[in-house]
C-alpha cells in the first residue's frame, strides 16, 4: 500500500469523522435547546407552585371554597372549637351544625352567613376579633365550609392533598 | 501572508476540530463529574447579563409531584441529578427581589442544556415593597428582622412563641387589637402542648419558656404584638437576608408531597429498605415515604376517645419495627409494617391531651429511655424494654430538673443526656453508676430542646435561645456554638458519622452544617422559607450524608451535599 495516499485517506476520513462528530454534537446541543422549553416567563404573579403563597393565603388544599374554609377553620378556629377543648371545659361552642341549629348562642340571633360573619369579625370576651385578620373572602370560604356537612375538622381524617400524585 | 498547502490546511481544521471536540468533552466531563449531578443544566443571569448566584432552580415531576431544586454558582450556572425522563415545570424557587419565573411542559430525557433563564428585579432598590407576593415567600426571620422592636422584646418573643408550633407568617402577617392579642397568646402559653387544652394557670413567681415571671412574659409578647401588628400597622420596606454563596450553592434539595394537607408532620426515620417514616401531630396517619417514587404508605392509629390523635417521635430499630410516641395519649405504639398491627404500651401519670409520652431514644440493645415519674411520682430517666413496654430500671433526678425535652443515649447504654426547656439546666446520667450530674449552660436561657450522639459519644443539642450545645458526658463540660443568626431558635439538631452538626434554626429557610473541629458553618437555603423542622434523620450511607427532615408545613425534605 503506497503510504502516501493511505495517509491521505486516513486524514481525510479523520477530519470528516470529526467534522460529522461536531456537527452532530452542535445539533444535539441544538435540538435540545429548542425542544426542551416549554414557554419561558418572567413576570406577573407567577407564583402559584411557591408553596409558601399557597400556605400564607390557606389554599394548600384548594383555591377557594369549603376546602379553603376548611383551612382557615383549621387555622383560625379549631384550636378553641375542637371536640377535645370543649370537653376539657374551655367554654368554647361546637361549630357544627351550627345554622341547622339556627341560632348563635352566644348572641342568640339567627344563624345566618351576614350574623355568624360579624360574630367572627367582632369577637367576644372570650373570642378574638378577626375583623383585621379575614377578608371577605377568607370570611366566604369560611362560612361556606361552616355550612358544609364535612365540618368540623377534628384531626381524624385530614383532607386529601391535591398536589399528592398516587 | 504566509500560504498553506491543502495538507496543512486540513491539518489546521483538523487540529482546530480536534480541540473543539476535546473542550467539549471535557465541559461535558466537567459537567458529569460529580456522581450526583449529570442531569439537565442551564445558565441564569440578570436581565444586565450579570451571572447571579444562590438562586433555587426548580423543576418539579408531572407524574410523581416530586421537586428537584439546584442552585446556581458564582458564574450562574446550575446542573440537576440525573432525573427521570419525562414531563416537568422549571421554575424559579424563591424569586423574591427577582420577577417569578416558570417554564410549562419541559421534556426531560437526559443532560439536556435548558436555555438561559434571565431574571428582572421586582424593583431597582435594595429594599423589597411589602406586597403579599414578597412577603408569603419572607422568612419568618426576615420578617422579625424588619419589624420594629427592641432586643428584648425580639429575645422574649423567640423564647417564648419561637418554639416550632406554628411559622412566623402566621404571626406577622395577622393584625388583631390587643384585647384578642391577649386572648390568642395567653390560650397559647397556658395551654398545654399543642392542643392547648389543658390550661395551666401561671403562679406567682412562676418561670416558663422565656425564664422570667409567666406573667410578665406573656405581657412582653402580647405588647409588642398590639404594637407592631395591631389593626393599623404597615409592613415597611423589607431586607431580605442574603443569598447563599460558594459551598453553600452546592447542595440538592428533593421536596416530597404528603398525602394528606393540615397533618403537622413532626419526625422523621429511615429504614433499612431506604424508606422514611414520618408521623403527624394532630392526627392519625402516620407515613412511610419511597423516596424513588414519591409514593407514601399510610398507617393508622387507632383512635382513643376524647383524646386528639397525633404522634411525636418515630425511631426504625434493626428489625424494622417502628416506634412512634403518642403524646396527647401518654402511649409508645409499636408497627410492624409487615401485618400493619400496632402493639401499644401505656404509661401512667400523665394527663390525657397534655404532653406525656414523647422524645424517646433507644440504643444498641433497643432499650428505650424518656423521662417520665418513678413510682414515687418523682421525675426520672427510665429504661424500658422495647418488646414488652416494661420500665426496667428508674435513674431519679437529684433535685433540679423536673423533666427533660429530649433524651439521648450513647449507643452502648452508658451515658443519658437531656435540657429542661425554659433553663440552662443539662442532664448527665451515668446508667453505669447511676449518678446524675445536672450541668448549667453558659448561657442563662439556652432551652435546650432537642438532638443526638456523635461518633465520639459527645451529646448535641439545639438551644431554643439559639444555639448549638456540646455536652460531653465523660468530663460534664459543656460548649456553646452561636450560628450566623441572630434571634435563631432550634427545635433540634443532629450530628452526622463525621462529626458534622445538621441544624435548621427555625423561621430562617436555611439548614446549617457546622463543623466543630474548623467552626465552620455553611448555610444552605431551602427552597421554601420555613425549615420548619423538628428532626432530622441522617442517612450515613451515603457519602456525603443524606439529610431529611419533615417540614411542620407540610412536606418531606431530602438535602444532598455535593460535598
Amino acid at each position: 500500500m503506497n503510504s502516501k495516499p493511505a495517509r491521505r485517506l486516513l486524514t481525510g476520513l479523520g477530519a470528516g469523522v470529526i467534522v460529522l462528530g461536531g456537527v452532530l454534537i452542535g445539533w444535539q446541543a441544538f435540538a435540545q435547546t429548542s425542544s426542551s422549553q416549554g414557554s419561558g416567563t418572567s413576570g406577573g404573579s407567577g407564583l402559584a407552585l411557591e408553596r409558601s403563597v399557597a400556605i400564607y393565603n390557606f389554599k394548600t388544599t384548594a383555591e377557594s371554597g369549603p376546602l379553603r374554609g376548611e383551612e382557615i377553620y383549621y387555622y383560625k378556629c379549631w384550636i378553641c372549637h375542637n371536640q377535645y377543648t370543649i370537653k376539657a371545659g374551655t367554654g368554647a361552642l361546637p361549630l357544627k351544625d351550627l345554622f341547622k341549629r339556627g341560632r348563635i348562642v352566644s348572641t342568640g340571633q339567627p344563624a345566618t352567613n351576614e350574623t355568624v360573619a360579624e360574630k367572627i369579625k367582632n369577637g367576644s370576651d372570650r373570642m378574638p376579633s378577626y375583623r383585621y385578620v379575614l377578608s371577605d373572602k377568607d370570611l366566604e370560604d369560611l362560612l361556606s365550609y361552616l355550612r358544609d356537612e364535612k365540618c368540623c375538622f377534628e384531626g381524624q381524617e385530614p383532607p386529601r392533598n391535591p398536589a399528592y400524585r398516587y | 501572508m504566509k500560504r498553506f498547502s491543502v495538507r496543512q490546511q486540513v491539518g489546521i481544521v483538523v487540529a482546530a476540530f480536534g480541540v473543539a471536540i476535546s473542550l467539549a468533552g471535557m465541559s461535558a466531563l466537567a459537567q458529569a463529574t460529580h456522581p450526583l449531578l449529570g442531569g439537565p443544566w442551564g445558565m441564569l443571569r440578570s436581565a444586565s447579563g450579570a451571572p447571579l448566584e444562590g438562586i433555587g432552580v426548580r423543576v418539579i415531576s408531572s407524574r410523581t409531584a416530586i421537586r428537584t431544586t439546584v442552585y446556581t454558582n458564582e458564574d450562574g450556572r446550575y446542573e440537576f441529578p440525573k432525573l427521570e425522563a419525562g414531563t416537568y415545570t422549571l421554575h424559579i424557587a424563591r424569586p423574591r427581589e427577582f420577577r417569578p419565573y416558570q417554564r410549562d411542559s419541559v421534556q426531560i430525557a437526559g443532560s439536556e442544556h435548558f436555555e438561559d433563564i434571565v431574571l428582572e428585579r421586582v424593583v431597582n432598590s435594595e429594599y423589597l415593597p411589602p406586597t403579599p407576593e414578597i412577603l408569603a415567600q419572607l422568612t419568618g426571620w426576615e420578617w422579625m428582622s424588619n419589624l420594629p422592636g427592641t432586643g428584648k422584646e425580639k429575645r422574649g418573643f423567640v423564647l417564648s412563641c419561637g418554639f416550632g408550633c406554628h411559622n412566623y407568617q402566621q404571626i406577622f402577617k395577622a393584625r388583631y387589637d390587643e384585647k384578642s392579642w391577649r386572648l390568642i397568646v395567653r390560650r397559647m402559653l397556658r395551654g398545654a402542648g399543642s392542643p392547648l387544652i389543658n390550661i395551666r394557670e401561671p403562679r406567682p413567681g412562676q418561670t416558663a419558656r422565656a425564664g422570667v415571671d409567666r406573667i410578665e412574659e406573656e405581657e412582653n409578647v402580647i405588647q409588642w404584638l398590639a404594637r407592631i401588628r395591631g389593626p393599623q400597622a404597615q409592613d415597611p420596606p423589607m431586607v431580605p437576608m442574603p443569598r447563599p454563596q460558594g459551598s453553600a450553592t452546592r447542595v440538592i434539595v428533593t421536596e416530597y408531597e404528603l398525602p394528606r394537607t393540615l397533618l403537622a408532620p413532626h419526625d422523621v426515620h429511615g429504614d433499612s429498605k431506604g424508606n422514611i417514616w414520618y408521623t403527624p401531630h394532630r392526627s392519625p396517619y402516620i407515613g412511610k415515604l419511597d423516596p424513588k417514587t414519591g409514593r407514601v404508605q399510610e398507617y393508622r392509629l387507632p383512635d382513643v376517645p376524647d383524646v386528639l390523635p397525633g404522634t411525636h417521635r418515630v425511631w426504625v430499630d434493626e428489625r424494622d419495627m417502628v416506634y412512634v410516641s403518642e403524646n396527647w395519649r401518654q402511649n409508645l405504639a409499636k408497627l410492624d409494617p409487615v401485618t400493619g398491627e400496632f402493639q401499644k404500651f401505656h404509661f401512667e401519670g400523665g394527663t390525657p391531651n397534655s404532653p406525656g409520652f414523647s422524645n424517646f431514644a433507644m440504643d444498641r440493645d433497643g432499650f428505650v429511655y424518656e423521662t417520665l415519674e418513678d413510682p414515687n411520682d418523682k421525675p426520672a430517666v427510665v429504661k424500658i424494654n422495647r418488646d414488652t413496654g416494661k420500665i426496667v430500671k428508674y435513674f431519679p433526678f437529684p433535685g433540679r430538673i423536673s423533666g427533660t425535652y429530649d433524651n439521648l443515649i450513647t449507643p452502648d447504654g452508658r451515658y443519658w443526656m437531656g435540657g429542661a426547656t425554659g433553663t440552662n439546666l443539662v442532664g448527665v446520667l451515668d446508667t453505669q453508676s447511676g449518678q446524675i450530674w445536672e450541668l448549667e449552660t453558659p448561657t442563662l436561657v439556652s432551652s435546650p430542646a432537642r438532638g443526638g450522639v456523635d461518633p465520639d459519644n459527645n451529646g448535641w443539642i439545639g438551644g431554643r435561645g439559639g444555639m448549638l450545645i456540646k455536652i460531653d458526658p465523660r468530663t460534664r463540660k459543656i460548649a456553646e456554638y452561636y450560628p450566623p443568626f441572630q434571634n435563631a431558635s432550634f427545635y433540634e439538631i443532629l450530628p452526622d458519622k463525621n462529626g458534622e452538626i445538621w441544624a435548621a434554626p427555625l423561621h430562617t429557610g436555611s439548614f446549617l452544617r457546622f463543623n466543630p473541629r474548623t467552626g465552620s458553618w455553611i448555610n444552605y437555603w431551602m427552597p421554601e422559607p420555613h425549615s420548619h423542622n423538628r428532626r432530622t434523620w441522617i442517612d450515613n450511607s451515603t457519602n456525603p450524608v443524606t439529610v431529611w427532615y419533615v417540614d411542620h408545613d407540610g412536606f418531606m425534605v431530602r438535602v444532598q451535599p455535593l460535598d
